[in-house]
C-alpha cells in the first residue's frame, strides 16, 4: 500500500479527491460541534461555562499527540521504505502538530484559571505537553536549518523517532504521577464517564478537527510536491544564453 | 455585560479566551497552507510556460 501511494501523480489524483471533502467535514463538523458546544450542551455541575473550553482545548491536545504519532510513523515509513512522499508527509504535519499543540496548552491554561485558579503548574502532563512543543520546534528546526534536503531528512526522522517516547509519556503521566489533570475520560476500558450530551460536540470537534489536519497535511504535501517538479524543470531545461541586449546592459 | 449575553457567568472570559485562540490559530493555519500551495502551483505553471515559450523559440531559431 505504501508503495502504491509513493508514487506522486497517484498521491497527487487521491489528495484531488480527498483534500476537498476533508475541508467540507472540518467545515461541517465544526459549525455543529461549535454551535451546539457552545449554546446548547449542559454546563458542568462543578465547573459551570468553563467546561465549554472542553471542546477546543481536548481535540487540539488529541490532534498534538495524532499529530506527532502520524510523524514518527511517516518517518519510520520513509527510513525503512526510503519513500520521499513519506518524508513531504512527515514535514507537512509539522506546523500543524505545533499549532494544535500550543492551542492546546493556551485552552488549557485559560482552562486551569477558572478551575485550579491557576494558568500553569509544573505537572506532568502540561510539562510533557511543553516538551512536545519544544520538540516540535526542534523537528521543524531541523528541516530550516539543514540545507541539503536528504541529510535533513535524515536527522528530521532520527529526532522524530527518538521524540516519539514523549508521546505514551503524555498519555500516560496523569497514571504515574500525581496530577492536578484529570484522567482519562474518554478512552478508557469501562467507557466514558462524559454525559452522552457533553460526548456529541465532543467528537464533532474531535472529527472536524482530524478533517482539519488531513485537509492542511494534503495542502502542504501538494505545495512541496509543485516546488519540487518546478526544480526537476529548472534543472532539465536546457541552459540559453541570455539575450544579446541584456548582456549589454549588465556588462 | 456580555458575560449576561452569552449566559455565560464570570466564566465567560475565558470561554473567549479559548475560542478566540482557536479561531485565529485555525485561520491562520487554512491561510497559510492555502497561499504556500497557491504560490508553489503559481510557480510550477510559470516555469513550466517559461519552458515552453523556450522550446517554442528555440524551434523557431
Amino acid at each position: 500500500m505504501f508503495s502504491r501511494f509513493s508514487n506522486p501523480a497517484r498521491f497527487e489524483a487521491l489528495a484531488r479527491r480527498v483534500g476537498p471533502a476533508a475541508f467540507w467535514i472540518f467545515a461541517l463538523c465544526a459549525a455543529f460541534g461549535l454551535t451546539v458546544g457552545l449554546f446548547y450542551s449542559p454546563e458542568d455541575y462543578q465547573q459551570g461555562a468553563s467546561v465549554r473550553i472542553m471542546y477546543v482545548h481536548v481535540p487540539a491536545a488529541w490532534m498534538a499527540m495524532g499529530a506527532y504519532s502520524f510523524i514518527a510513523a511517516m518517518s519510520l515509513i520513509a527510513f525503512i521504505w526510503r519513500h520521499s512522499l513519506a518524508d513531504f508527509l512527515a514535514r507537512s504535519a509539522a506546523a500543524p502538530g505545533a499549532a494544535f499543540t500550543a492551542l492546546a496548552l493556551f485552552t488549557g491554561a485559560v482552562w486551569g484559571k477558572p478551575t485550579w485558579g491557576a494558568y500553569w503548574v509544573w505537572d506532568a502532563r502540561l510539562t510533557s505537553m511543553l516538551v512536545l512543543l519544544f520538540i516540535y520546534f526542534g523537528y521543524m528546526a531541523v528541516w530550516q536549518s539543514v540545507s541539503e534536503p536528504a541529510r535533513a531528512a535524515r536527522f528530521a526522522r532520527i529526532l522524530a523517532l527518538v521524540g516519539f517516547i514523549n508521546i505514551p509519556i503524555i498519555k500516560f503521566s496523569v497514571d504515574w504521577w500525581n496530577s492536578l489533570h484529570q484522567p482519562a475520560s474518554i478512552l478508557r476500558f469501562d467507557g466514558p464517564t462524559i454525559h452522552v450530551s457533553m460526548l456529541i460536540p465532543l467528537f464533532a470537534m474531535i472529527i472536524a478537527y482530524m478533517a482539519l489536519f488531513v485537509w492542511l497535511v494534503i495542502a502542504g504535501v501538494r505545495a512541496d510536491l509543485a516546488e519540487q517538479r518546478r526544480e526537476k524543470q529548472h534543472w532539465r531545461a536546457p541552459s540559453r544564453p541570455a539575450p544579446a541586449a541584456e548582456q549589454g546592459s549588465e556588462a | 455585560m456580555i458575560e449576561d449575553a452569552l449566559g455565560f457567568g464570570a466564566h465567560a472570559p475565558f470561554v473567549l479566551a479559548a475560542y478566540a485562540a482557536t479561531f485565529i490559530v485555525i485561520a491562520a493555519l487554512i491561510i497559510s497552507r492555502r497561499n504556500k500551495l497557491k504560490k508553489a502551483q503559481d510557480a510550477e505553471r510559470s516555469a513550466a510556460l517559461r519552458q515552453s515559450e523556450n522550446a517554442d523559440e528555440d524551434r523557431r531559431d
